[in-house]
């Protein structure tokens, strides 16, 4: 009789382990091709960014005020995301190139928006979805609307591009962000009350839309020139008892307006205090990097004008600097920030560390004002 | 390890090679990156000041760094926890804004005040992540202090050990032994906590995305702490080799050193042998076993090394380190053997495309060594092997051509390699030479060569052959342009410096402001700046009509310049001496002020510059100029003010834990006189305490004169004895006040000048000393033995008109002296209740002897002469020096102005009859009495001196006395009355002296009639209480005479 023979690792005949393995083998076939279901499945997602976290699952309906949002592997716990927590949305099917248009324009990249979207195949966005085109046109005329800002060139044709989506897409997310720079757009066309108007409409919005609605108007009245009602109006925003990181971020922005305004009025040291008493908070951590740096860096550059006028230089070199090397992610603030720091090195006796900034100005930004008040060649 | 660590461990190398400020960026950066790490939430302003300081340290900019901090410390919006940080990093922005200076004084500086902070830090902190830093920071500015020790000791020609002592000190701190924190125990202790903190995390079931924030921070946190600990102990070992230069080659100490750094990498080898540190650290070992010529085993750790897969920059790095250690180590040897461990994978290693981002002089070192050995191997190669030959040439020219373009320390050497093979390198290695970089190291050597022989003829040769250079400069290639560009400031400034040195001051001028105002290179400009104010000053000196105001105004302005742009530096504060020095010179305290007030707080030298200032402004003070009225007092206050405000201030910042010496001492020694002068001065409206800064142990005048040994000139050893005379006796330490006096007696007896100095001062302070007791007096207007003079104020005195009656013979000393010994001599004065009779006596017989210089003195007006006389019949009738008085008197009544004056008469009748009163002989008695009755008239050599006495007094002043009413016959009445009334006394007087009793009745019976006649006369007797004296008169004339007649 055959004896049979077991290795030392071996608990189970031969034939049964031949068995067991064609069970296992199997089994993974079914877990790998599971896998890959899954994957396609997680691949096919929307994603919903927020201020804290990004979530991925079915984005259920879409409102003005809200994202109804089916986070992935949950059967029927829809969450509620408020459009003031929304940072972005990503719908499944969307373009990439789209996508890339929409983080640029988060971070006011508004120029590699716009060329990020002429990327997008447009055959593409007529066959997609309604959400997918609203996302499309909302990220257009955005951008486009806040570059003709910027240049100060085709504000008429962008304020109706913007008047168009609405019309449009009434049930957007982007709904408030529409009409704000709607609003702004009509500021620049200096249609105060139509700008007012269109904030109005912000403010028949949740409650913290009607704080953002306050600031705005607070920006409409310092373009009027009405600094002193200005004043107010941003007072009113930064008293108010609503929390929350998109609070706090209107109040910063309240806080620069009536900076803003402040200076105008020649109340420099009111400035100052402003300025530094709203940097004496602790460092709003959960926002997004870049959104903070952009407003701190114009809260150090109004601090830095500030300064100036005071003729306090050493401050006001110790602002620029912080523009300079810590917040200079705004070409224009930046820009600024380099121009005066020419001239503070220079009053100081430091004419090495003021030929520097006087290259980087010209290298980093040839055509902007400052480097042409530097550098007439460029002109 | 990773990330940032790794890249730290590389960059301290770097700095040893010669790239220090990544060391101090990346030090910064860890620094502030272990903070962040910390779980509190910092402000938008905390946050953002922290990025701030860590780029400026990154731009080199830690003056403005420290600015900042300068100015978050005074920001109430801080809080506590940020606040604590701030000292470390002010330290250790100092250490890094000097680690680039070549002046090695202020470097010194600011790494003993570091030393002093850190030390601080580790005492009074507790914040773990604080004392970690700080412990961290001082063993790294111990190391920098061994080394600037090291180097100095080299020039100098000392020995190593202080530097050594440095070297130790660095590895205590970084891990001990030492009785405090070490940096390696503060990183455990911190990783611990950072460690509980993780698992507390960890032991939590659910947690937030703000707590999975934190984890990641603490984590990160944790990561950099571990490798902070290996790069403590790779620290260690670094610095036991650094310690070994300290010491000759192959001495004990030196193997010793190296011993020990052998074990402590081999140590941090074997913790982290994959890793970058550890890595490194076999490098390291490799090199070091090499040196305590273990040849074969340092060679096999070294090849081990060349064999890691270089797939990192870093390691690549350390590849060719170790070559280059390899082939240093064989090209020493003479054998060709030695070097066989050269084979074609390092050749062909050698030769291979560089992989690090920048061209380093280690692998141009390498490629060279190369290059030199492959050479070697082709001069002892057969003619027959071609091939081998023909390679070996390939490599050698390959390598000494990269070498030679990169034009770096070796390319000379590689040029001359070049030429040794001939043909198109020999041209190449001539064409390179022609570079730029090839014409500074020629200038260099003329410099060289110049300053090792600085003769006339040597600096005419130097001066043109640098021109040279500069001239044909622009047309010169050159790799690295900023480097050409700096340079180029360097030789014009080399160049301004031989025409400072060959006395052509202007053209020195021209080129170093030609260098402030255009270089861009801080340390050249600087110097360029103190080149051109030393050229004004000499052309100041000059003194040239036609440019001397215009160089003293461009002195002016380059000083400003100079505090402006460098405020902290030792220049800003010899900039602003000179300035005040010249300011000074031109009486312009305006000038002065302005210096004062721009200097900066935290220069170098501020102390020796704000007591210059101070003393020139007291000066002026004293001695204004540009015109000004001194006596103005407004000025004058607010000048002295000044004065006294910038002397507090000057010396209230001395260091005091540093002994002062020299030019430093000298200053501080005239600062502390100024200011007790100023306090002399403003009397009660100074708060100062005199004596404890007379006295005071490091700058008081009177203990630096005691225990210095220094000379100094005659004009501060004066002043400093002066004010400790005047200082001392205004604090009533009369004693010392003697002792200094004595002491400036000895050192002045020469000379005339400072003699009479110190008899003013003399005067001065006698007088105040009287003025100090009628001040008392006033305030309490009983005259008591309290309010007079004590003992020591008596003896000082007393040595105040020795010293002046025996140092001169001028008229208004001796007036002085006359005078105070009279009032000390003479009864009656409130100031002398308690003076025994012995030193009235000896008071009073120098009165009398300084009187009778002052009669015969030339410069003694007429009109004096009698007060004179006056005095010294007082003092001679006190002295009972009868007769001699009775002379001075009718000397003095030989003048008829004098002989017709009441007052005058009244007095000599008076005299006459005391020194009857007190005649020891009857005979004089009787011829007094009989001058004081009745009068007398003597002829004598001035000529007849007339005395009337009692009786002809009385009728004398009779007509004036009833004649009228008035101030003048009141004043007479009362003449008249007591001249009766001393009339009958005197007669009563002699009648006691009188032996006679004949004469004795005679004259109480005339005595009696003169009373009773004048009570017929004038019944009133003048007044009710003279009536009661010729009352009592008569009763005790009758009463003598009653007396008499029952004895007879």
């Amino acid at each position: 009789m055959k004896t049979m023979e077991y290795k030392h690792l071996e608990i189970l005949p031969r034939s049964i382990l031949g068995f067991i393995e064609a069970v296992l083998r199997s089994l993974l076939i079914f877990c790998i091709y599971a896998a890959c279901q899954n994957e396609a499945r997680v691949a096919a997602a929307d994603q919903v960014i927020t201020r804290k976290e990004t979530l991925f699952g079915k984005i259920e309906s879409v409102s003005t005020e809200a994202v109804r949002f089916l986070p992935r592997g949950s059967t029927n716990a829809i969450r509620e995301i408020g459009v003031t927590d929304v940072v972005m949305i990503q719908f499944a099917d969307e373009p990439k190139n789209l996508i890339e248009a929409k983080k640029r324009l988060i971070t006011n990249d508004f120029d590699g928006a716009l060329e990020a979207l002429e990327q997008v195949d447009e055959g593409e966005i007529q066959r997609a979805s309604v959400a997918v085109r609203g996302e499309y046109a909302y990220v257009r005329v955005v951008a486009a609307g806040s570059v003709a800002m910027d240049t100060t060139r085709e504000l008429s044709s962008a304020l109706s591009s913007i008047e168009d989506v609405l019309d449009k897409f009434t049930r957007s997310i982007h709904y408030f962000d529409l009409l704000e720079t709607a609003g702004d757009l009509e500021r620049a066309l200096r249609r105060y009350d139509k700008a007012t108007a269109i904030y109005k409409k912000i403010s028949r919005g949740p409650p913290p839309m009607v704080v953002r609605a306050g600031r705005l108007q607070g920006n409409v009245l310092a373009a009027e020139g009405r600094h002193a009602e200005a004043i107010a109006e941003y007072e009113k925003v930064q008293s108010t008892d609503l929390d929350g990181s998109f609070i706090e971020q209107e109040k910063i922005k309240a806080c620069l307006g009536q900076a803003e305004s402040l200076i105008f009025l020649s109340r420099f040291d009111e400035a100052v205090s402003l300025i530094s008493s709203m940097l004496a908070e602790t460092y709003p951590e959960g926002d997004p990097v870049i959104a903070t740096n952009i407003l701190l860096g114009k809260a150090y550059s109004l601090l830095g004008q500030s300064f100036l006028e005071l003729k306090q230089d050493q401050d006001a070199l110790i602002a620029y600097l912080t523009v300079d090397l810590v917040y200079g992610d705004v070409p224009d603030t930046h820009a600024e920030a380099l121009f005066r720091l020419f001239h503070l090195w220079n009053k100081g006796g430091y004419p090495r560390r003021s030929a520097e900034v006087r290259q980087r100005l010209i290298e980093a930004y040839p055509q902007s004002t400052w480097a042409a008040e530097l550098d007439p060649s460029a002109k | 390890m990773e990330g940032p660590l790794r890249l730290l461990c590389c960059f301290l190398r770097l700095g040893l090679a010669g790239c220090p400020p990544f060391v101090c960026v990346c030090v910064c950066l860890l620094s502030t990156s272990l903070f962040v790490g910390g779980v509190h939430a910092e402000s938008t302003l905390e946050q953002s000041a922290s990025r701030l300081i860590i780029a400026l340290g990154k731009k080199g900019y830690h003056d403005t760094a420290i600015t900042v901090l300068d100015q978050l410390l005074q920001n109430d919006a801080v809080s506590d926890s940020f606040r604590e940080k701030i000292p470390l990093w002010r330290a250790n922005e100092r250490v890094a804004g000097v680690r680039e200076t070549s002046d090695t004084g202020q470097r010194q500086r600011a790494y003993e005040q570091a030393v002093s902070d850190f030390k601080q830090l580790l005492e009074g902190n507790q914040n773990p992540s604080v004392a970690a830093e700080a412990a961290f920071q001082l063993g790294m500015v111990f190391r920098d202090m061994g080394r600037l020790s090291r180097n100095q000791a080299a020039t100098d020609g000392k020995d190593g050990s202080e530097a050594q002592q440095f070297f130790l000190s660095a590895v205590h701190v970084f891990v001990g032994p030492r009785s405090g924190q070490t940096a390696s125990s503060a990183i455990e202790k911190e990783l611990q906590q950072v460690e509980a903190i993780i698992r507390e995390f960890r032991g939590q079931r659910l947690i937030t995305s703000t707590d999975r924030r934190l984890l990641n921070q603490l984590e990160q946190s944790r990561e950099k702490l571990r490798g902070r600990r290996v790069q403590v102990q790779l620290l260690a070992a670094e610095t036991c080799s650094e310690m070994a230069e300290c010491f000759d080659q192959h001495s004990k100490e030196w193997g010793r050193s190296l011993e020990e750094a052998l074990q402590r990498y081999h140590a941090v080898y074997l913790s982290t042998p994959t890793r970058s540190a550890g890595l490194w650290a076999r490098l390291e070992e490799g090199k070091t076993l090499l040196a305590l010529g273990r040849k074969k085993e340092g060679q096999e750790v070294l090849l081990e090394v060349t064999k890691l897969p270089s797939s990192e920059t870093l390691i690549y790095q350390l590849r060719v380190k170790a070559v280059d250690a390899l082939l240093a180590d064989w090209l020493n040897t003479a054998s060709l053997i030695d070097d066989q461990e050269f084979d074609e994978r390092l050749r062909q290693f050698a030769l291979g495309e560089n992989r690090s981002s920048a061209i380093n002089s280690d692998l141009l070192a390498m490629k060279y060594r190369s290059a030199e050995l492959l050479w070697r191997r082709l001069e002892t190669s057969s003619e027959d092997s071609k091939d081998a030959r023909k390679s070996l040439l390939a490599d050698i020219r390959t390598l000494a051509r990269d070498v030679a373009k990169a034009g770096d320390v070796h390319a000379a050497s590689a040029r001359k390699l070049l030429g040794k093979l001939g043909g198109q390198d020999a041209a190449l290695a001539e064409r390179l030479g022609r570079s730029f970089a090839a014409s500074f190291h020629h200038a260099e050597k003329i410099l060289d060569n110049y300053r090792k022989n600085p003769s006339g003829t040597q600096r005419s040769v130097a001066l043109a052959r640098l021109q040279e250079v500069l001239r044909s400069a622009p047309s010169q290639t050159a790799e690295d342009q900023d480097l050409k560009k700096e340079q180029l400031a360097l030789l014009r400034y080399q160049v301004a410096l031989l025409f400072y040195e060959d006395k052509r001051y202007h053209e020195a001028v021209s080129l170093c402001d030609f260098l402030v105002k255009r270089s861009l290179y801080d340390p050249i400009a600087q110097k360029a700046a103190v080149l051109a104010f030393a050229s004004w000053q000499a052309l100041v000196a000059q003194q040239n009509i036609d440019w001397g105001e215009s160089a003293t105004a461009q002195m002016g302005e380059m000083a400003s310049a100079i505090m402006g742009r460098w405020p902290r530096d030792k220049c800003s504060a010899d900039a602003a001496e000179v300035s005040i020095t010249l300011a000074l010179r031109n009486g312009n305290s305006a000038a002065i002020k302005s210096v004062l007030q721009s200097l900066d707080k935290d220069v170098a030298g501020r102390s020796e510059v704000l007591l210059r200032g101070g003393v020139a402004l007291w000066h002026l003070c004293q001695h204004p100029g540009n015109g000004q009225n001194s006596t103005l007092d407004e000025l004058r206050t607010e000048c002295l003010q000044d004065a006294r405000r910038v002397l507090d201030e000057g010396l209230a910042v001395i260091d005091e834990k540093k002994a002062l010496r020299g030019k430093t001492l000298e200053i501080a020694l005239a600062g502390a006189i100024a200011r007790c002068e100023i306090s002399l001065y403003s009397g009660n409206n100074d708060s100062l305490d005199l004596f404890t800064l007379l006295t005071h142990a490091g700058y008081g005048p009177w203990q630096v004169f005691q225990d210095s040994s220094t000379e100094f000139p005659l004009s501060i050893y004066e002043a400093g004895f002066h004010v400790c005379i005047r200082g001392f006796a205004k604090v009533q330490r009369y004693d010392l006040a003697i002792q200094a006096m004595k002491c400036l007696i000895a050192n002045v007896s020469s000379n005339k000048e400072a003699k009479l100095r110190l008899v003013r001062t003399a005067v001065s302070v006698g007088k105040k000393l009287f003025e100090g007791i009628e001040e008392r007096i006033a305030q309490d207007s009983t005259i008591s033995v309290q309010n007079g003079f004590s003992e020591d104020e008596l003896e000082f005195i007393e040595q105040l008109l020795d010293f002046t009656k025996a140092a001169t013979d001028q008229f208004e000393v001796l007036s002085w002296v006359a005078f105070t010994s009279g009032r000390l001599g003479l009864p009656g004065d409130g100031v002398v209740p308690n003076i025994p009779n012995g030193k009235r006596k000896s008071f009073l017989t120098q009165a009398a002897v300084t009187i009778e210089e002052i009669l015969s003195h030339a410069a003694l007006p007429q009109s004096a002469k009698t007060s004179w006389r006056r005095e010294l019949v007082a003092v001679r009738s006190n002295l009972g020096q009868w007769d001699a008085a009775v002379e001075q008197m009718r000397v003095m009544l030989a003048d008829q102005q004098n002989n017709r004056s009441p007052m005058l008469q009244q007095y000599a009748a008076d005299l006459f009859q005391k020194a009857a009163q007190d005649s020891q002989s009857l005979e004089q008695a009787r011829e007094y009495f009989r001058a004081a009755i009745v009068g007398s008239r003597v002829r004598i050599d001035v000529g007849e001196s007339i005395v009337w006495g009692w009786g002809s007094l009385a009728s004398r002043v009779s007509k004036l006395a009833f004649g009228s009413r008035g101030g003048v016959a009141d004043k007479m009445r009362n003449v008249y009355f007591e001249a009766r009334y001393r009339l009958a006394a005197c007669r009563l007087a002699w009648a006691r002296k009188e032996v006679d009793t004949s004469i004795k009745t005679r004259l109480l019976k005339e005595a009696e009639a003169d009373i009773k006649i004048e009570a017929q006369l004038h019944p009133g007797l003048g007044s009710d209480a003279s009536r009661e004296r010729f009352e009592i008169l008569l009763d005790t004339i009758q009463h003598e005479s009653v007396t008499i007649s029952r004895t007879k």
